[in-house]
């Protein structure tokens, strides 16, 4: 009761600043941001779309480099003071060096962290070369070891000695991509049939209905697993990834179309439709101008929180070994490299780190979308 | 943890000595009970009148105990083939160096190698009780294996230089083996795996699947719901070792140590009981095998097996966990799980061989691959130690795919040519082959477009392929040559091979050791599910007017090899042998990459009498003749 | 109401028949067939044997072509409920799957459970008390449950319970109960067991749900009929009772029509991590060395569990919410 009493009261005091008339999205927009987590979670999808552009720039090593000194590194913390000569301290960001013992008998290595040795870390720093943005050539990162020969694992390395924190950063793009190539896709076979099914309804919207019921009484792994594996092997990388994104948008169109049709039937005998109608509006306008723009706001939140369940569809297909080739990364692909016991045991960063990301994004995705949908409700406070 | 065979050879022959007279057998606890109750005959009246005296490993053991394994789901049927079922008319020893009697109790061979005359044991039976004779054999031969209908096509063990073995008996006790040319490798090829046909074939039980000795099959494929004519019938109940069906029928009577009592496939746990019919004895007359039985748990996750092992839930287990990169944590657990680690010599010929198709269809393609430069410089580009030291934690050497050291056929040229990291030189090669480079530093084809070749890749052998894989085609790209990765299955890998529908593909490749006289695969174009370089060679090389005509090179190495298989002593082998390789090195069909390390397997630590070091190979299928003679110190599983 | 299930009824039918037809295309996409998987297993073993595989491939009818498959698998299961033969265990494939159909059920039941004693009460809360702590927590572990891929949850529960239980792992009862008869002391280490696929699967399961009521339940809250029982001096708890929670319970029947879909496909992989005994791995297994029949007969049935399974719940909901039934 009383927090209904003081929302109404916030309310009230705002629109008092703000006598114009708000349209949806400015209301919207208003409602959402008191959504704390949703607001924030907004910063976090933001910055992570950030590193998925900007991968190269950001991550501190090529994502592909093999180091025969580092397979199972641990992660190397950053240091800021170090001991100076004159037995006091001085300010210097830093690492300290890895020293690799083999233990040859139980085939294991042992990483010692080497005080003795610092590892200059700067920001701007030179290291391999790359496109920035696909244009400009560049060799410019945006944090990492001063001298591009030293090499550091923020996040510690794999089993090729390659660096996890750049994998993950590399893996973002694909991952996020996928999420949104096949977010778009869903989008726009969801809303077209579920917008023709529920506008016209009768046989369209049976045969429509029967064809949903029917894709989705159809396990999903098996029609993954024989459409992915029905891939041509001579295929480019890029095309496989793209077919890939296809096959996963395969399970997130139903639920939108469903939605769709759930809102135009019960919006197309409103006043206001009927009314447009009237007015000699065709279908499709009728559609466009006053249908879509009532519900655009649903779509947008249903959308966020298809994100999350295309990456974790991308999860269990790397992890089945179908889809994409390697060299290209994704999160998907490094949780299916851990995945298994002698990781856990021996190096559980490398199970962690994309874990943890994989999570975070996850959650930032369906925390955003909640709060897009908390905003949208009409009959929310 | 190092175990070293004992030589038993005094106390063998003591024990053949005393095998001749009447002696009081001892048997199983287990059995006796069922001796004493009537359900069994006596143990005199089952074992042979002259038994097979093992020479077992460290000593006579004591009876008792289950064998506890896991097995895969599907599709790991050689589970059970390398504990139980390869157990033939000969035998490899211990350490894979001579051919010793199994069931047969001794042999004859004509001076020309082309007759071989088998002696039986007198009142041998099946493990249901039933006498094993030469009638069996027969059986195999006439019924089975001369039956077109049931063999398409006859194992290659069973066909000499001059056709299919013909198979005569002599007595009841003897059969002779007539290839009607030389075939000196025969009895190498008969201690092998393969070589179990003349013996799994039981008369007396197979006989009524079939309509020349019953009328009224037809019941019986109405029957089986699984059968829509006789000869599907006879598939069902007497299917091929090597694959499941021979493991779903445990009715099929066997000569092995213990036969199995629930079926694979169907339920959570195969088990495997003591066969009392066994015709193996130690030196102190008590008949094999020790352990009671093997049990098989089903898993379904390689990851899970792991975990088993570690808790002590398995006693002896090389196969899914003998790899590299779980020696670590199986190290940190052994104190946990009470096991030990004993050394595996699975030493192939080479465990990552770069198969190029030297008989691709595409003429641009096919012309490059078929240039030695190209795959000299290629070589050259690896850095093979990088790989070894990443992938193998050092366990490993550097080489090509040729003989290992060791075996009789090793010479250091074979394995280390073309070995040396060196982009300069592989470079120079290549500037040979394909001068030109594109924008992007990509070597260009003689067609003008950049020359790619598509690398298929399977995540088989726990070899860490996919890692390897990255790893080489980054060495390529350091030279100009542009090797695209396809992951894939392993089945479907198979089919585009076999289909000569590739460019190139990673894989492995057996002949390291005494295998390269059997199994040359890498040496001679062969028609093999697994290996394929040069597929159209090779179907000419069995039938000149298919295929594709080879040149005069390799037409001299087929030739070759027929002089091999036809020669009689081992001395005459091995000379045509390393002509044959130096021919083969020559070409330089496959570029090599690593010769592994010998690998591991657990055995908990009260498992006595386990071969350490133990060779297997593709052909070799081990420790199945010696699994007999293991047994549990104390007669019973660690706790 | 009795035309409602009648309708439903029929329109079962076509959508049957049409997976099943897909089923079969989509299993046979895959290049290749049982027996190349077969000599690939072989060829990975390091053995060579192409004189097996010839001789197998008359056995399972594989040259002939896919319509023929198709007719002789269909009339089978309709004529004579003869589902086909399973290429790689040689038996019919109803000798195969009740067994494990059986555990997948046991559970699905467990699970929808498990998720509705979860979901049911985390979401009235968190809907009552809206962006209270509660109701953010409650938020942060739906979202968590839904973020974790399962296969890792199993992996690391497995490890877990390994590490710090010493519990034998994999499978639903310790290794020394195998084959052996049902005993209470079997099933208590089934107990011990069965929690772990239950919780792993459920969580996900449960997340969702918690998310769907309180959605629901905040679109109920402030409708007017319930501005008017509070008005009219209702108390607070018999109100939520009494009205909205009912209506919003709608999606926990709808669970009915997904669970057995989803713990049969989405959890196949949980399945196999955690070697459950369920219709999962078989499937894998099964799709992975194109055991056709056994995978087709797979699908078709689950598949049709869905249905009928969509089915129950419409009519539950139908029964429950009777503005349901004229859409």
């Amino acid at each position: 009761m009383t927090s209904i009493d003081s929302a109404s009261e916030v309310q009230a005091v705002e629109s008092v600043k703000t006598p114009d008339l708000l349209g949806p999205w400015a209301l919207m927009w208003r409602q959402f941001r008191r959504h704390k987590i949703a607001y924030f979670s907004l910063f976090i999808v933001g910055f992570v779309y950030v590193v998925a552009l900007f991968g190269e720039f950001l991550s501190p090593a090529d994502h592909l480099a093999t180091n025969t000194r580092a397979p199972f590194a641990p992660p190397q913390g950053i240091h800021f003071l170090a001991p100076a000569e004159d037995g006091g301290s001085r300010f210097i960001l830093h690492a300290r060096g890895l020293k690799m013992e083999i233990d040859r008998e139980a085939m294991r290595r042992h990483f010692v962290e080497d005080p003795e040795k610092l590892i200059p870390l700067g920001f701007f720093v030179k290291g391999h070369e790359y496109k920035l943005l696909w244009l400009i050539p560049t060799n410019r990162h945006f944090f990492g070891p001063k001298d591009p020969k030293q090499k550091v694992y923020f996040f510690g390395a794999d089993r090729l000695g390659r660096d996890i924190l750049s994998r993950i950063i590399m893996g973002t793009r694909i991952s996020m991509s996928i999420g949104l190539v096949g977010v778009a896709v869903s989008l726009l076979v969801g809303v077209s049939l579920g917008g023709i099914s529920g506008y016209y309804g009768g046989w369209i919207d049976n045969a429509i209905q029967r064809l949903i019921e029917f894709l989705r009484s159809i396990p999903t792994i098996p029609l993954w697993m024989g459409l992915a594996a029905a891939i041509p092997l001579d295929w480019p990388p890029l095309r496989t990834y793209f077919v890939v994104t296809l096959i996963v948008s395969m399970i997130g169109w139903t639920t939108l179309a469903r939605e769709v049709r759930g809102k135009f039937l019960s919006l197309r005998h409103e006043d206001f439709v009927t009314a447009a109608r009237l007015d000699g509006l065709s279908d499709w306008q009728v559609i466009r101008k006053h249908l879509v723009p009532s519900f655009a706001s649903h779509i947008i939140a249903s959308l966020t929180l298809a994100v999350p369940l295309m990456i974790l569809a991308e999860t269990s297909l790397s992890f089945l070994g179908i889809g994409l080739q390697p060299p290209i990364v994704s999160w998907g692909t490094l949780l299916k490299e851990a995945q298994n016991i002698r990781t856990i045991i021996e190096a559980p960063w490398l199970l962690i780190a994309p874990g943890a990301v994989i999570v975070t994004a996850v959650l930032a995705l369906n925390f955003l979308g909640d709060g897009l949908r908390d905003a949208a409700d009409p009959y929310a406070n | 943890m190092l175990r070293t065979r004992k030589l038993t050879a005094l106390a063998s022959v003591i024990a053949l000595a005393m095998a001749g007279q009447a002696f009081a057998w001892e048997e199983a606890p287990q059995l006796a009970q069922q001796v004493a109750d009537g359900k069994l005959p006596p143990v005199d009246e089952r074992l042979p009148t002259d038994p097979l005296v093992m020479d077992v490993i460290e000593g006579p053991g004591e009876y008792g105990g289950t064998l506890r394994r896991a097995i895969l789901g599907g599709g790991d049927q050689h589970n059970m083939v390398r504990t139980i079922g390869s157990d033939n008319m000969v035998r490899w020893s211990p350490d894979w160096k001579e051919v010793r009697p199994n069931i047969a109790k001794s042999w004859d061979v004509s001076d020309d190698a082309s007759k071989f005359t088998f002696h039986l044991r007198e009142g041998m039976k099946w493990s249901d009780g039933a006498p094993f004779t030469a009638d069996d054999i027969l059986f195999w031969y006439e019924d089975i294996f001369s039956n077109a209908e049931l063999t398409p096509n006859k194992d290659a063990t069973f066909v000499g230089p001059a056709g299919p073995v013909k198979i005569t008996k002599i007595d009841e006790l003897t059969v002779e083996f007539d290839f009607g040319a030389p075939n000196g490798l025969f009895l190498q090829a008969l201690a092998y795996g393969f070589g179990y046909h003349p013996t799994a074939y039981p008369k007396h039980y197979l006989s009524q699947f079939m309509p020349k000795y019953n009328d009224d099959v037809q019941a019986l494929v109405d029957a089986d719901p699984a059968a829509g004519n006789w000869v599907q019938l006879f598939n069902l109940k007497a299917g091929p070792m090597d694959t499941p069906l021979f493991w779903q029928n445990p009715d099929r009577p066997t000569l092995h140590a213990w036969h199995l009592t629930n079926a694979y496939g169907s339920t959570d746990r195969v088990v495997a009981e003591r066969n009392p019919y066994y015709y193996k004895v130690d030196s102190k007359g008590q008949q094999l095998p020790y352990i009671d039985r093997i049990t098989y748990d089903q898993v379904e996750d390689v990851e899970t097996i792991l975990l088993k092992t570690f808790n002590g839930e398995i006693d002896y287990m090389l196969r899914h966990i003998g790899r590299p990169s779980n020696k670590a944590s199986l190290t940190d657990n052994m104190d946990r799980g009470k096991y030990g680690f004993f050394d595996v010599g699975d030493l192939p010929a080479n465990i990552m061989i770069l198969m190029m198709n030297l008989n691709h269809t595409d003429p641009v393609k096919r012309e490059v691959i078929n240039n030695k430069d190209f795959r000299i410089g290629v070589s050259h580009a690896m850095n093979r130690q990088e790989v070894i030291d990443l992938l193998y934690f050092g366990a490993g050497q550097p080489a090509q795919t040729a003989p290992r050291e060791g075996s009789d056929l090793y010479k250091e040229e074979y394995a280390k040519q073309f070995t040396e990291y060196d982009t300069d030189l592989a470079n120079e090669y290549l500037d040979k082959v394909l001068p030109e480079k594109d924008a992007e530093g990509f070597r260009i084809g003689p067609d003008g477009n950049r020359f790619t070749l598509v690398f298929l890749m399977a995540d088989v052998f726990g070899l860490q392929y996919p890692d390897a894989m990255e790893l080489i085609a980054g060495y390529a790209a350091d030279v100009g040559l542009d090797f695209q990765i396809r992951a894939t299955d392993r089945s479907r890998l198979i089919d585009l091979h076999t289909s000569n529908d590739f460019d190139a593909y990673l894989w492995n490749c057996s002949g390291g050791q005494a295998d390269a006289y059997t199994s040359p695969i890498c040496y001679v174009p062969t028609i093999s599910n697994s290996v394929s370089w040069a597929r159209g060679w090779a179907q000419w090389g069995i039938d000149p007017t298919t295929g594709e005509e080879p040149p005069q090179a390799v037409k001299d190495i087929f030739s070759k090899y027929k002089d091999v298989r036809a020669a009689a002593s081992p001395e005459d082998q091995k000379t045509l042998m390393i002509e044959l390789l130096d021919m083969a090195m020559e070409q330089f069909f496959t570029i090599g990459m690593v010769q592994n390390d010998p690998v591991f397997g657990i055995a908990r630590n009260n498992v006595r009498n386990v071969p350490d070091p133990l060779p297997i190979a593709g052909q070799l299928w081990f420790p199945a003749p010696y699994t007999a003679q293991m047994y549990f110190e104390g007669g019973a599983n660690l706790p | 109401m009795g035309s409602f299930i009648l309708r439903r009824v029929l329109y079962m039918i076509p959508t049957v028949f049409l997976v099943s037809i897909v089923t079969f295309v989509i299993i046979q996409l895959p290049p290749g067939d049982y027996l190349d998987s077969l000599a690939a297993e072989m060829g990975e073993a390091g053995v060579d044997n192409t004189a097996v595989v010839e001789q197998l491939r008359e056995q399972y009818g594989l040259g002939q072509p896919m319509y023929l498959q198709y007719w002789k698998w269909m009339t089978g299961i309709l004529l004579e409920g003869d589902f086909g033969i399973s290429f790689e265990k040689n038996v019919p494939v109803t000798d195969v799957i009740w067994d494990r159909l059986g555990w997948t059920f046991a559970i699905s039941i467990l699970t929808l459970i498990f998720i509705w004693i979860v979901a049911l009460p985390i979401g009235i809360y968190s809907a009552v008390r809206k962006y209270s702590v509660g109701d953010y927590v409650a938020t942060l572990f739906g979202f968590v449950g839904l973020a974790v891929p399962n296969f890792l949850l199993a992996l690391v529960m497995m490890y877990v319970a390994f590490k710090y239980f010493g519990q034998s792992v994999g499978g639903l009862v310790s290794p020394e109960y195998l084959d052996q008869p049902w005993t209470w002391a079997k099933f208590t280490n089934l107990l011990q067991h069965i929690w772990m696929p239950v919780f792993v699967v459920g969580t996900s399961g449960a997340a969702a749900l918690i998310r769907i009521m309180r959605a629901n339940l905040l679109d109920e809250l402030y409708r007017p009929y319930v501005v008017t029982a509070r008005a009219k001096g209702m108390s607070e708890f018999q109100l939520l009772l009494r009205y909205p929670v009912r209506v919003a319970l709608n999606p926990f029947i709808s669970t009915i029509g997904w669970i057995l879909p989803t713990l049969v496909s989405g959890e196949i992989i949980v399945a196999v991590v955690m070697n459950l005994p369920t219709t999962g791995p078989l499937l894998l297994r099964a799709l992975l060395v194109q055991d056709m029949y056994l995978a087709g007969s797979l699908i078709l049935i689950v598949s049709m569990l869905t249905v009928i399974g969509t089915l129950l719940s419409d009519v539950l909901l139908a029964w429950v919410d009777p503005r349901i039934r004229y859409q």
